[in-house]
């Protein structure tokens, strides 16, 4: 622990393995505290905000659509900090820069915020959705700020249909990791997979604003979250040994995400997993590595994680073992550790959600039922009630304890999406 | 430089920074490494080849290994990782020994209180000489009755294909009859989440409890769909004791019956 760089890292895991076993789970605490806690004091880092409006021709009708959009950007606008580089974009095919007018961004103060909303006053709406295009130009406004805190808030209400999936998936891949990017869907004709794509490339949340007038106080939110961001960059560093496999690393808490795919080799037996910028908070890390099966007596360390700044000269914030050690004595291999089962639970809680939704949308009832059944069992079991009560607007429930459900003859799409784009959302174990 | 167990010089003195394995050797064994009494433990490498694969032999240096000897289910040709197949349920355990030479303590060390809300704290082997064993198995006459009286749609509670019988030697004060639940932490001795999960089943269904004459009887936990016991049509009193005889049949769930057989 380094309790100088605000950072620490706690590892919860049942190290003991029966011989012959291979996988090895932990979690993760990273928690930051007392980061910038001077009274007043402005963080010393740079921060960049650049707010993605969708204006295609979609969002003209309902009329309050663009106007909320507008009013709900002027509000960010209004809230960040002097000081702060920002800029805005209207995307629709193509990206267009509507304040400044250049290709760059601009410091926030008295006058540049006004002239920023009187811009977004004139926007119109035309033409069709191309995203990829709008976080490029993100991506190139980005840019020059290498070592700021970069934070994009991406709004839109259609499909992404005027580009194809591969290249959409060709920008998502290039700009991944390169700034933070929240998405908001606002009506219900968008796509939660594909915002999801955005934000889990660009380790930032997604979420759905059925009401256009809900929308101010949101994207006010979301400002003044990123503007208390204080460190840019963070990584973890995981070592594993030879031979082994880093099997997944998924963040638990506050949401569920893969960060698998993301990780970089970064030197001998060592991988980078990004998890963008942090102000005062605490994650959850699930980490899985299967490590070759040892003999009963043997230890060892089967992962080694370290909390690393960005940069030529990386700092370690906070480092932590992960351990393995064969048994034959039954009363320590079976125990699962808590936290490690709690999360088991909860990412199983997402994913039967995405499968029932899947199963429900492709015609197949049964399937659905079941996995929604399930669904409800579990955020029952795991205390997460959010997910609880999204369920409880798609489903019946007969009886909580077995997941027995009915599907509710009418659903509301804005429900089925909220559940949908909702659903990763997770809790901490009731009792610590 | 310091040396790994593997060879591996290592930067890191306490584990190896290319494979991992502990280097400091000398330390004081850790308070939770366990001292191994195998007199006691009920080995299962007697019946199944080494199921749960504590002696694996095939294993040498760390990080050098010859792969496992692989377990194959000879029920369904599953991997086999436990004692009872993931793919078909099939109880590798009984299918080898169908009778233990002994009574076969299953649990010679006690459980420490690790299950959250489990009461493990009373658990030893009880049967003096008298082996009585649970046997699941799975009755199409009561899964029928059941949908009927029910008004149930079979088809959204199919009948499972197939369900291998399962022997659970009834050696401790009390087995607990339930479907597993990792998110509240409960281990039924009677896991019936097992492969074909019967759904209809409590996560803590009802009781086996062992009296002091020898005998056994039955405690259902309140459980949602209740415990039919014989051909009774009601199910049995919650929370109260109902003493059990040989080959009482107790059903749960919306297929399973559990059969005592003493001796």
């Amino acid at each position: 622990m380094n309790a100088e760089s605000g950072f620490t890292l706690k590892v919860s895991q049942n190290k003991f393995l029966v011989g012959g076993a291979r996988e090895v789970n932990a979690v993760v605490t990273v928690e930051s505290t007392g980061l910038d806690d001077g009274p007043g004091q402005a963080p010393a880092t740079e921060a960049v905000e650049v707010i993605i409006l969708d204006t295609s021709a979609s969002m003209e009708w309902p009329i309050l659509k663009i106007v909320a959009a507008r009013q709900a950007a002027m509000k960010a606008v209004d809230n960040l900090r002097d000081g702060v580089s920002f800029a805005v974009i209207a995307g629709n095919h193509l990206a267009s820069m509507v304040y400044p007018r250049g290709e760059h961004t601009v410091e926030a103060n008295w006058s540049t915020k006004i002239e920023a909303k009187a811009a977004l006053g004139g926007l119109i709406t035309s033409g069709g959705t191309a995203m990829g295009t709008w976080l490029q130009l993100a991506d190139r406004l980005f840019a020059p700020h290498k070592d700021a805190i970069r934070h994009a808030i991406l709004l839109t209400d259609g499909k992404n249909e005027h580009e194809t999936p591969e290249q959409f998936g060709e920008t998502l891949a290039k700009v991944a990791g390169r700034f933070v990017c929240d998405c908001r869907g606002i009506g219900t004709d968008w796509e939660p997979d594909e915002l999801r794509r955005v934000s889990s490339a660009l380790l930032g949340t997604v979420d759905i604003i059925p009401d256009p007038n809900d929308l101010e106080a949101d994207f006010r939110a979301m400002t003044e979250h990123a503007m208390n961001k204080s460190v840019a960059d963070v990584g973890l560093r995981i070592w594993r040994p030879q031979a082994a496999r880093l099997k997944f690393v998924k963040q638990v808490l506050p949401t569920v995400e893969d960060l698998t795919h993301l990780g970089v080799e970064s030197g001998r037996l060592i991988r980078d997993f990004p998890t963008g910028s942090w102000g005062n908070e605490s994650r959850d890390y699930h980490i899985c590595i299967e490590v070759p099966p040892g003999e009963v007596g043997q230890e060892m360390r089967a992962g080694w994680v370290r909390l690393v700044t960005s940069g030529d000269a990386p700092e370690v914030l906070a480092s932590a073992n992960i351990l393995a050690e064969w048994t034959d004595e039954e009363r320590f291999y079976t125990q699962i550790d808590a936290q490690v089962a709690h999360y088991t639970g909860q990412q199983e809680l997402a994913n039967v959600i995405q499968a029932g939704l899947h199963a429900k949308r492709a015609g197949d009832l049964d399937t659905a039922t079941t996995r929604f059944g399930r669904a409800v069992a579990l955020a029952r079991q795991t205390g997460n009630e959010a997910t609880a009560a999204l369920l409880d607007k798609v489903v019946d429930v007969i009886d909580y304890e077995s997941g027995t459900v009915r599907l509710k003859s009418m659903v509301e799409k804005v429900d089925e999406m909220s559940l949908d784009t909702r659903s990763t959302r997770t809790v901490r174990t009731r009792k610590e | 430089m310091p040396t790994c167990p593997a060879g591996h010089p290592s930067d890191d003195a306490e584990y190896c920074e290319t494979c991992g394995a502990r280097i400091a050797s000398s330390s004081t064994p850790s308070t939770s490494a366990p001292s191994i009494s195998t007199q006691n433990v009920f080995e299962p490498s007697i019946s199944a080849p080494s199921i749960s694969g504590p002696s694996m032999s095939a294993t040498t240096v760390l990080g050098v290994t010859s792969p496992d000897p692989v377990q194959v289910c000879p029920e369904c040709g599953d991997r086999l990782t436990d004692r009872f197949c993931e793919g078909c349920g099939f109880d590798a355990l009984h299918r080898q020994v169908r009778r233990p030479a002994s009574p076969v303590p299953r649990n010679a060390n006690p459980t420490p209180g690790g299950w959250a809300g489990s009461t493990t704290s009373g658990r030893s082997w009880t049967g003096g000489g008298i082996d009585w064993i649970a046997v699941v198995s799975a009755e199409r006459a009561y899964y029928e009755r059941l949908m009927a009286e029910t008004g149930s749609d079979p088809a959204t509670l199919p009948y499972p294909s197939r369900l291998p019988e399962r022997q659970y030697p009834l050696t401790s004060q009390f087995l607990r009859i339930g479907r597993r639940s990792v998110g509240r932490g409960i281990q039924p001795d009677i896991d019936l989440s097992l492969p074909p999960e019967d759904p209809a089943v409590s996560h803590e269904h009802a009781l086996l409890l062992a009296k002091p004459d020898g005998t056994w009887s039955l405690v259902d936990l309140g459980a949602t769909n209740g415990t039919l016991l014989n051909d009774e049509p009601e199910p049995v009193p919650a929370h109260l004791e109902v003493p059990l005889q040989n080959g009482d049949r107790i059903y749960v769930g919306a297929w399973t019956v559990i059969t005592l057989r003493k001796g």
